[in-house]
């Protein structure tokens, strides 16, 4: 969801705490990953539209560097260039589709277990991942 | 394995660039720092376990903290506001007290009535006066009831 370090430590420590906090209120009445990933992709989601609004509040600002840029500059990102394609072309995902893509394309996840960490239907999470693998896909040849 | 083989059918239906790409590389690209869940575990207890306090406050820092209380906006508004409350209980009830008083001086005695009505005789509706004389309820009394030695004084002007 998060494409820098410093983002994935502050998410996954926003998380841990939340988890920490809540875990009285988890009821059993779904699985525990599932629970967890929900808490997980809500805090990824809310980091993003956070840091979002501070970057419009300074959209002004020319050094800001690009997505792409940043992927560079990340010590932690050691994949090819089709991965790093990859990864940009997902960051042009809205962010509950950027959460569908990930937990279906990489963590393969069953539409059932999605459905349950994000509250959307079964067909519309089928719907939402197709249209996520064309968008990236078209990104991809496009360049 | 049966869902990931639909899972990656399904990639294969959708694209098959993606379907290559994850089947070549089916990682995403990024690494988890050196030890970084070790020193997540401090991080997190640092985030989470409240600090201790040093040492008690002085007599001063619990003064300065109970004034700094008092002028919270909410506790300072409701103090102003008992303070109106009371402010106006004191001044309307004296206030009010002064009315009676005030009143009282200005009723009217019996006398004040009677020069009232000699010195402004004139502007009495002379017929409102009449009727309210003619409507005076009159003496239930028998004529046996009546002493004689009181008939013999009675003149016939008192009659009327």
């Amino acid at each position: 969801m998060v494409t820098q370090h410093e983002d994935a430590n502050d998410v996954v420590q926003n998380c841990l705490i939340k988890v920490y906090r809540s875990i009285d209120k988890f009821k059993g009445d779904s699985k525990l990953y599932t629970w967890l990933y929900r808490i997980a992709t809500n805090e990824a989601i809310t980091f993003l539209n956070k840091k979002k609004r501070v970057s419009v509040a300074s959209i002004d600002d020319e050094q800001a560097a690009t997505p792409a840029q940043q992927l560079q500059a990340d010590v932690y990102f050691d994949g090819n260039e089709a991965q790093r394609q990859l990864q940009l072309a997902i960051q042009q995902l809205p962010e509950k589709q950027r959460a569908v893509f990930n937990l279906r394309y990489f963590d393969e996840m069953t539409y059932a277990d999605i459905a349950a960490i994000t509250g959307t239907s079964v067909g519309g999470l089928k719907a939402s991942y197709h249209h996520a693998v064309k968008k990236v896909e078209a990104f991809i040849l496009n360049g | 394995m049966k869902e990931e083989k639909n899972i990656q059918e399904e990639l294969e239906d959708l694209s098959p660039l993606l379907a290559k790409m994850k089947r070549e590389h089916p990682q995403t690209g990024f690494s988890v720092p050196p030890a970084y869940f070790q020193d997540l575990t401090n991080a997190l207890l640092e985030k989470t376990t409240p600090p201790i306090a040093d040492s008690q406050p002085s007599w001063w820092q619990s003064l300065t903290a109970q004034i700094g209380l008092l002028l919270q906006p909410r506790m300072s508004m409701s103090l102003a506001a008992i303070a109106l409350l009371l402010v106006g209980l004191w001044y309307f009830g004296a206030d009010s007290a002064s009315v009676l008083d005030s009143v009282a001086d200005v009723t009217p005695t019996l006398e004040d009535l009677e020069q009232y009505v000699t010195a402004n005789l004139d502007d009495f509706n002379e017929e409102i006066l009449i009727e309210y004389q003619t409507q005076q309820p009159t003496l239930d009394v028998e004529m046996e009831d009546i002493p004689d030695n009181w008939l013999d004084d009675l003149e016939t002007e008192d009659l009327l």
